[in-house]
């Protein structure tokens, strides 16, 4: 098992009511799964992923990620966890604008010390791989909407992750921009990467070998 | 690496926030290395002398002193080796047959060059001033006067009449003592036939001497001075009579900070030195909260940097150290530039200061290693708070979005409020600081002082009437005057006591041609004219008590008839009231100090080269400076004009730190607000309602700033218009100017920043999020 919620509550005190966000939710999710997060708007299904994510903490209940107990780790020791086995994509790309494509690849493998020559063999593969070896010196700001969800893809699986976690990653595309990254997650995938996406298209959701509701902070 | 790399490119990409806070910093950093390297020199004068916890000056408030009063004391008290005196004069030195020279000298005892450590290039400091004929050249003068040759056993002569050998070279006196730059040394005792007055160095009543004494190792003679000021009360007539009453001995290190100025010294007020120290603090201060605002403001956009290198695997110590580390590369280039702006405003400083920087010369290791340190070290401070602030983001941020609304409020309106009080006291000071120079340059002085020459009469008593007789032959010159005492020296002090009450009278002694060149009227009294007969001024008899003029009056033993009353002048600086005045008539045969002359309106460049080509034949040669009155009137007024300036560069430096500091504030505080205008405008608000809005906030600190310049302001040059007899008003229009071109230069600032968000798609603001 690569990692189990059980009776997970998040809320926020709002006008000294307690606004639920998250209710009640048990998930379990084993290595080389693939899973689609739906439900209607408002409904809790960023939270919840941010909650897997380790970005951001719960009230109530019990997460076990690879054996650690989530619950019981002080926030620097779940913030090694994450940079460790999880890798991040967001629906607006996040790159660094300053950075060239080649230089966004680089950095979380810096902040990782891994030695230079094993560096640029890595982000030689990744950018030979996601076929962007031609764009390599370009800023973000140069690239298509398209383009940069792709190194947006290729930086969150340069540090290997275990896990991929992506929150309407193709939110911001178009219809064949969005299908492309869906091949690319199946085909990662079928390489054994764990995947958890959220999604409001019942097309992308097709992509993954399980499908999530949530309703109102509650899983039906 | 990459991380520089991404820094470089933030600020070539945000060019101008690099360029107002780099050139911001550096100007600030420029005038605190200017003025730091200028408090350092001041306090290190007269460090380099090997006696210099030894030797004290004797100074009293109300006089200098006498010849015979050092070698009395040296005689009376263990505590004191030697004595040296000094005496300050000019005259003419004579190389060579035929070649005068001006020069200026310092008449000591042969032992200066051994109490004091000023270095000679040529000469045994022990026997430089051994015999009364030798003199020491300053380098300088050598140079001018011997080019190459070596001027050591050269004969030179001394006003025409006194032959002396060189027998040493000095080196230029240094900037950092407090005796002035002087071309020659000689052995006082050649006062004594320079003067022709027997008594120079010997008449207790000479008292215009500086008198320096070397205390023995291991004595004390600053515990005596009681001691020697009840002897002085007992024996020496100034103390007797009550004309001096304090007496100190100044140690060397604290004469340049000494409210006596002695003959051929220099001094600062140690006020000054104190004002500038603080205001190099509050520059810094000043200059690394704009640093820090700036940066903070611009944190919004790295913020998402940040929280994206998080995500990613950047621990916050690592983001915390390049954020430190740029910081510091940002300060050093800063630095750069500031020490590349000291060196191109080091001249303009050095006149404003009357000072020499030598810049080049602090360039030492020890120096470089110090600066690079604190530079190092305020890089580190000035990085501290935003890269603590900015670290502090969370990576969940970044992923909803939040992090541009949670950097709220951390700008203090506290400080924004105080640099324009600052800025509007500043340029209040300054603007009634011109004020009053102007009004003391257009004063009406009570007489003429147009198209009217002087210079130093030289041609000795016999020549006066055939000088005048020369001068006047040239078309050009109406009249000619000579005088001993004029409106531009206040003349002699004359003091007695009239009715049990002291007075002080200033005395100068004029031909007949002084009063109408000057168009000073004369009301004449009803004693017939005599050549005897004085003038008195209009204060003299109200100070004397006098309704109208008496027909005589006995200032000391001889009874002299008043034959007029001339209305007041000026005829001291407008520090001070017009005192009461003699005017005596000056016979043909009677000692000349000055030459006037009254010269027609055109043609003045050749009338003047007349003048100077027959002048100069009339006297032999000898060098001299012809000026104009009223220049010479308006010279009084030097110090106000750099008080002035100073103020007023220092008012620029303000306003340049306060319009960067509302930039930093105004960016930030505008992408804040950048969603807030996109919406707005959407439903329709036009962009002046939005330029409006934006600056309501920015008015309301700048008027605050106001109420608090004004009466400081008031305060601080209400008193320093204290030290003038006359003054301007301080008129309120010129606070309000200064407080409108204050706002003016606020709301421009705002509005350059709104304006962009005003004139924004609000498509984009609204997309951003
Ligand atoms: N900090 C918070 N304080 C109060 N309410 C919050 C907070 N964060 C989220 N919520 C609320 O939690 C609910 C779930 O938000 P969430 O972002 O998870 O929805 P979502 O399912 O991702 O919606 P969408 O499809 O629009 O992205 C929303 O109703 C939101 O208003
Ligand atoms: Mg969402």
């Amino acid at each position: 098992m690569l990692l189990e919620l059980n009776n997970i509550f998040k809320w926020v005190q709002q006008g000294g009511q307690r606004v639920f966000l998250l209710k009640d939710i048990n998930l379990k999710v084993a290595e080389g799964e693939f899973i689609s997060v739906m439900g209607p708007s408002g409904s809790g299904k960023s939270t919840l992923l941010n909650v897997i994510g380790m970005l951001d903490g719960f009230n109530e209940g019990e997460y076990h990620f690879m054996d650690e107990s989530v619950h019981t780790l002080r926030e620097k020791h779940r913030a090694e966890l994450y940079k460790q086995y999880i890798g991040f994509v967001f629906q607006a790309y996040h790159l660094i604008d300053e950075l060239t494509v080649y230089e966004n690849l680089e950095m979380p493998l810096l902040y990782k010390k891994i030695k230079g020559s094993e560096r640029k063999a890595m982000v030689a593969d990744m950018l030979d791989r996601f076929n962007i070896v031609g764009k390599k010196d370009l800023f973000p700001t140069q690239l298509s909407g398209g383009q940069q969800q792709l190194v947006g893809v290729a930086r969150a699986l340069i540090s290997k992750p275990k896990l991929i976690l992506a929150d309407e990653p193709t939110g911001n595309l178009n219809s064949k921009q969005g299908q492309d990254i869906m091949e690319l997650f199946k085909q990662l995938n079928n390489e054994g990467v764990t995947i958890i996406q959220v999604t409001h298209s019942e097309k992308n959701a097709e992509y993954g070998s399980r499908i999530i509701q949530l309703l109102d902070g509650r899983k039906v | 690496m990459i991380s520089l790399k991404a820094y470089l490119r933030h600020l070539i990409k945000n060019k101008l926030y690099t360029l107002v806070t780099v050139v911001g910093f550096a100007i600030s950093l420029t005038f605190v290395l200017l003025l730091s390297v200028y408090i350092k020199n001041e306090l290190s004068v007269d460090d380099f002398h090997k006696n210099k916890d030894r030797i004290y000056r004797i100074e009293s408030a109300d006089t200098d002193f006498s010849g015979p009063i050092a070698v009395n004391l040296r005689d009376t008290y263990a505590e004191i080796q030697d004595f040296v005196r000094t005496y300050e004069y000019q005259g003419i030195i004579t190389p060579k047959a035929n070649q005068n020279f001006n020069m200026g000298y310092l008449a000591v005892d042969n032992s200066f060059f051994e109490v004091f450590s000023y270095p000679l290039i040529k000469g045994d400091p022990s026997k430089v001033l051994a015999t009364k004929d030798q003199i020491v050249l300053s380098k300088s003068l050598a140079l001018r006067l011997f080019g190459t040759e070596d001027p050591v056993g050269k004969e030179v002569t001394i006003d025409t009449r006194l032959k002396f050998t060189v027998s040493g070279v000095m080196e230029d006196f240094p900037e950092n003592t407090h005796l002035k730059q002087q071309d020659a040394i000689i052995n006082i005792q050649n006062m004594v036939d320079i003067f022709e007055y027997e008594g120079f160095l010997t008449d207790i009543g000479f008292c215009s001497m500086s008198i320096y004494f070397l205390e023995k190792p291991n004595a004390d003679l600053r515990a005596k001075t009681s001691e020697v000021l009840k002897s002085f009360k007992k024996d020496f007539w100034l103390y007797q009579e009550g004309y001096a009453n304090t007496l100190y001995f100044t140690p060397l290190k604290e004469i340049y900070f000494s409210d006596k100025v002695g003959p051929g010294t220099k001094s600062n007020s140690r006020t000054l030195v104190v004002v500038l120290s603080v205001i190099v603090l509050l520059i810094l201060f000043l200059a690394i909260g704009n640093y820090v605002n700036l940066t903070i403001a611009q944190s919004t956009f790295r913020g998402r940097e940040v929280a994206i290198k998080k995500l990613l695997g950047g621990s916050k110590k690592q983001l915390f150290l390049q954020f430190i580390k740029e910081s510091i590369i940002l300060c050093l280039i800063a630095v750069s530039l500031s020490l590349l702006f000291a060196k191109l405003v080091e001249p303009v400083f050095n006149s404003l200061l009357e000072t020499k920087l030598h810049l080049n010369a602090q360039l030492t290791l020890g120096n470089l290693v110090l600066f690079s340190g604190v530079f190092i070290g305020i890089g580190f401070l000035s990085g501290l708070v935003p890269a603590l602030r900015i670290t502090s983001f969370k990576p969940i941020e970044v992923v909803k979005g939040t992090f541009r609304k949670k950097v709220k409020g951390v700008y203090g309106k506290a400080f924004i409020t105080f640099q324009y009080t600052v800025t509007i006291a500043l340029l209040a000071c300054s603007w009634i600081i011109v004020k009053q120079t102007y009004f003391l340059t257009e004063k009406d002085l009570g007489f003429k002082k147009e198209n009217i020459v002087w210079a130093p009469y030289l041609a000795g008593t016999q020549k006066k009437t055939a000088v005048k007789a020369e001068l006047m032959k040239i078309p050009g010159v109406e009249q000619v005057s000579l005088v001993w005492g004029s409106p531009l020296d206040g003349g002699s002090n004359q003091s007695f006591v009239y009715k049990e009450k002291p007075q002080s009278f200033q005395e100068i002694r004029v031909d007949s041609a002084f009063f109408s060149m000057f168009d000073i009227k004369i009301s004449p009294t009803d004693v017939a004219y005599s050549k005897e007969g004085v003038y008195f001024n209009q204060t003299a008899l109200n100070s004397l008590g006098f309704e109208s003029a008496p027909a005589s009056f006995k200032m000391y033993e001889r009874d002299e008839p008043i034959i007029g009353v001339v209305n007041d002048f000026n005829f001291k600086e407008l520090r001070q009231n017009i005192g009461p005045l003699v005017i005596r008539q000056q016979n043909d045969s009677a000692y000349a100090s000055k030459m006037f002359l009254k010269i027609k309106g055109n043609n003045q460049l050749a009338t003047l080269n007349q003048v100077k080509t027959t002048y100069t034949r009339l006297i032999d040669n000898l060098p001299f400076d012809i000026r104009f009155v009223d220049d010479t009137i308006d010279q009084w007024y030097v110090k106000e004009v750099k008080t002035g300036k100073i103020i007023g560069y220092f008012t620029l430096l303000s306003f340049i730190i306060s319009f960067i500091g509302i930039l930093a504030m105004s960016t930030f505080y505008i992408q804040q607000r950048y969603k807030e205008i996109g919406i707005r405008k959407v439903n329709g608000a036009s962009i002046t309602q939005i330029l409006a809005l934006l600056s309501k906030d920015f008015i309301k600190w700048v008027a605050l700033a106001f109420t608090i310049a004004v009466p400081i302001s008031w305060y601080a040059m209400g008193k320093w218009l204290e030290g003038f007899a006359y003054r301007t008003t301080i008129s309120w229009w010129i606070f309000v100017l200064a407080g409108l071109t204050a706002l003016t230069i606020a709301l421009l600032t705002v509005s350059w920043q709104s304006f962009r968000a005003a004139v924004a798609n609000p498509v984009n603001a609204l997309r951003e999020e």
